[in-house]
């Protein structure tokens, strides 16, 4: 079931990630566009997503928090992480660009973290669409350190200001 | 050049708890993103030379995430059908 493609192309500082899914595009833009759709599925598994703020419009952001219930993933139980993402720019329903950051839970952005901008690509063929995400940092390093520190938001505390002072050591 | 720093310095450069930071401490040892050794009474932390190099292996931890996170807006999407 490994359906998800992860391709690392250091010279562009971009991350893809590519997976297909069986369902016109309308209902895969829907799954980021409304609010309540995004908040069924954005948290991993055990993770449950909360939605504080949510405008999807370039300029508006969307403010969440997830949040471990599954008590099978150990030091994960219980803990709470936020994400921030500002959008760019929406351009229905063939992509959107938006930049991402890690933050607490009233919104203030994590300093010293590398800029992220993401682009989803939404690709239709035969009634199955292609969700492609670009993740661009700043640096090829930028990217390396998100990856290490990673699996990105979710698996790591967005309180934890301490990784990054090591990892950027 | 390694940027080596005392868990004492740690603490006082973040205004967190000395608890704190020995818990993450420990996720990133673990991890082997950082390098801990005694001088002393202290001990010195250290990024792990190697640990960018190694990202290829939390690439994949990363990509299972993803996977994780797609699987659900799957079965989400065939439940709307």
């Amino acid at each position: 079931m490994d359906k998800t493609k992860v391709t690392k192309d250091l010279e562009n500082k971009t991350l893809i990630i590519e997976r297909e899914f069986n369902a016109p595009k309308e209902k895969l833009w829907q799954a980021y566009a409304d609010k309540d759709t995004f908040a069924k599925w954005w948290g991993p598994e055990g993770w449950e997503t909360t939605v504080k703020e949510f405008d999807f419009r370039p300029g508006g952001r969307n403010l969440y928090a997830m949040k471990c219930v599954d008590k099978n993933q150990g030091e994960w139980f219980g803990q709470e992480s936020c994400g921030l993402m500002e959008y760019e720019s929406i351009d229905e329903p063939d992509n959107f660009v938006y930049h991402d950051f890690f933050a607490d839970a009233e919104g203030n952005k994590t300093p010293n973290m590398p800029e992220v901008v993401i682009t989803i690509e939404f690709v239709e063929n035969d009634g199955k669409t292609n969700v492609i995400s670009h993740i661009k940092a700043d640096t090829a390093e930028a990217i390396e350190k998100l990856v290490n520190m990673g699996m990105i938001e979710g698996f790591t505390s967005s309180t934890d200001r301490l990784d990054r002072l090591v990892t950027q050591a | 050049m390694q940027c080596e720093l005392s868990v004492g310095e740690l603490v006082e450069k973040y205004e967190v708890s000395f608890a704190a930071i020995s818990k993450h401490l420990k996720v990133l040892e673990k991890a082997d993103l950082i390098r801990k050794r005694k001088e002393g009474k202290r001990y010195m932390v250290a990024l792990a030379p190697e640990a960018l190099e190694e990202a290829d292996k939390y690439l994949e931890q990363y990509r299972q995430m993803w996977e994780s996170r797609y699987s659900k807006l799957d079965a989400l999407l065939k439940q709307g059908e």
